[in-house]
């Protein structure tokens, strides 16, 4: 690698000099007139970012605040939930937990204006935010909009166990199990007497056609 | 009385932690003084398996994790993937998927581009033009924000098309941010562009010549520094580049020879502006309608194996799959352009100073995650 300039003499020297010293004042002149630009920087956790709105009232750069559909802390809406568990297969790092039970037809419009019929509903919807990439995969294929993102994202909590949030409570859970328990039996007893009905009317049918 | 000093290599361990390589790479350095005699690069200390992780997700799950491939342009990684996907399944992607991906996907490269320029001034000494180009990059997190709701691990690009479609005056505030970006590029071109200083310590360094590149596999801006005019979204076009009308910017050895230092980082100066180009026609281009194509919830590419690659910033991103029509894939493999530009390191190193292969690591725009996967 030749390193040493082809024509080494004064003027050279003197040239190279002053090149070095102007782009060094070329450089400075942009330092100076950024110190009289508006300032960028948000100080976090003085303002609020978590709307744009919000975050104006007391910043006047050019940055933005969160966006509505920013993906921070997941959240689910346990009303519109029909336990359906796409969510569950959907994510790749398997962090939701869904079990649910049979429990009373239900039909309701989600979030999308899409007509939902619930037949199961859930005794345990765990998601475990410690390990979950806010990837968004979970709430793209939610039919009713269930499971959604929130502007959340300041959650962090002492311990690791506190990060697995769960969105039905042990009563829910037990209420939900009793009921489904009932309606088994409700169901046993209609089917009892489905067949029953359909045993006393079976015999009745073919005779006259054997007559 | 001329006593021979009994003299001998020392040999330097540069990283696994060190502020210049970017992420953890080690370069097991055999020195003569300050002159490097040997240079030999150790890779693998970023690896996470990522190529086996694709084995056990099923097909879209396996995108977001193409983010963590190359995170300083996940956008192109996540278009890389999905491409290879699609071309398996044959599925059409809507028009305006196909814009809204060039979009972000040049978006991002720009952002990746300045982070690659501002980390080699950075490395070089001067701390003012990264602060400054970060500044540029937080207002491109901004409008990838508000497109996807992420800043870094997008997950934004899907298999058949685009997960979310952009707020209704987006493509305005794309727009707007050109108009301030290329003022600004300006000003970034008298901050470290011109000075004499940073050209005289990047021209004639490390020069990679043309044939070297090529049986090197050098991609990307990096080949293109070496005066090789060949760039995927021309000479193998995909997507909508076909339509669009743009240059590709090679190294002319505008300050020295061509293929050094100077030349790589000039390539990428001019690429942004060739970026800027494509989003200024995407936007009078770009159609309403869907975002989302044809495709069923659990997928299930044919058998057979395919390999596409994409022009993403740091060169060309292959991606090798192949299906045993199963829910996941039997076995993938990336290629990507860090890896290739690891190993002209040894070939070039001998000779530099130790200061020199800074300069030359950040040319090379190495990125750790993307060279171990």
């Amino acid at each position: 690698m030749n390193m040493t300039p082809k024509r080494s003499s004064f003027g050279t020297y003197l040239n190279n000099l002053v090149n070095g010293v102007t782009s060094m004042f070329e450089g400075m002149s942009i330092t100076l007139a950024s110190m009289f630009f508006r300032a960028q920087t948000i100080q976090y956790p003085d303002v609020n970012i978590h709307s744009n709105e919000e975050l104006v009232k007391d910043y006047k750069g050019n940055l933005r605040g969160m966006p509505a559909n920013y993906r921070g802390m997941l959240h689910v809406d346990m009303e519109i939930c029909t336990a359906c568990m796409i969510c569950m297969k959907a994510c790749p790092i398997d962090c939701i937990a869904i079990t649910n039970v049979k429990c009373d037809k239900r039909t309701f419009v989600g979030v999308g204006g899409k007509k939902a019929v619930q037949t199961r509903a859930a005794t345990r919807f765990d998601i475990d935010l410690g390990k979950c990439m806010f990837c968004g995969l979970c709430s793209l294929p939610c039919p009713t909009g269930a499971i959604h993102h929130t502007t959340q994202f300041e959650f962090v909590p002492d311990n690791l166990e506190a990060l697995v949030y769960k969105f039905v409570t042990p009563q829910e859970a037990q209420k939900a199990e009793a009921r489904a328990k009932e309606i088994e039996v409700e169901e046993k007893a209609a089917k009892a007497a489905k067949a029953k009905a359909e045993a006393e009317a079976k015999p009745a049918e073919p005779q006259p056609e054997n007559n | 009385m001329g006593k021979q000093l009994r003299t001998e290599l020392m040999t330097i361990n540069m990283g696994p932690q060190h502020p210049s390589t970017h992420g953890v790479i080690r370069f097991i350095i055999k020195t003569d003084g300050e002159v490097i005699h040997e240079c030999q690069p150790d890779v693998g200390y970023l690896h996470r398996s990522i190529e086996k992780i694709s084995e056990k997700v099923n097909w879209q799950g396996f995108v977001p994790f193409t983010d963590r491939v190359d995170y300083l342009a996940s956008m192109n990684a996540n278009w890389a993937y999905c491409f290879a996907v699609e071309r398996m399944l044959g599925t059409e992607v809507p028009r305006r998927a196909e814009f809204l991906r060039v979009m972000v996907g040049e978006l991002n490269r720009i952002s990746s581009h300045l982070i690659a320029i501002g980390a080699t001034a950075m490395d070089l000494g001067g701390f003012t033009p990264f602060i400054q180009l970060l500044r540029e990059r937080e207002y491109i997190n901004d409008l990838l924000e508000m497109a996807c709701g992420a800043r870094l691990t997008y997950n934004y690009i899907s298999i058949g098309g685009v997960n979310y479609d952009v707020p209704r005056n987006w493509t305005e505030k794309v727009g707007e941010f050109l108009e301030h970006f290329e003022l600004a590029m300006e000003q970034m071109n008298r901050l470290i562009s011109y000075n004499r200083i940073f050209i005289n310590r990047m021209a004639n360094l490390a020069v990679i010549p043309r044939e070297m590149a090529i049986q090197y596999n050098l991609v990307g801006p990096n080949l293109r520094g070496s005066g090789v005019k060949f760039d995927l979204r021309r000479d193998h076009p995909y997507s909508v580049y076909p339509e669009l009308d743009f240059e590709v910017p090679v190294g002319v050895g505008i300050e020295g020879q061509v293929g050094d230092c100077y030349d790589r980082y000039h390539v990428r100066m001019m690429e942004i502006r060739e970026s800027i180009n494509i989003l200024r026609q995407c936007i009078k281009m770009m159609p309403p309608g869907e975002i989302q194509g044809k495709v069923k919830n659990v997928i299930k590419p044919p058998e057979g194996t395919i390999h596409v690659r994409t022009e993403t910033p740091r060169g060309d991103t292959g991606y090798l799959i192949q299906s045993d029509g199963k829910t996941s894939a039997y076995r993938l493999k990336i290629r990507t352009g860090s890896f290739t530009a690891m190993s002209v390191i040894p070939a070039v190193a001998p000779g530099l100073f130790i200061a020199d292969l800074i300069a030359l690591i950040g040319s090379l725009d190495v990125v750790a995650p993307e060279l171990d996967r």
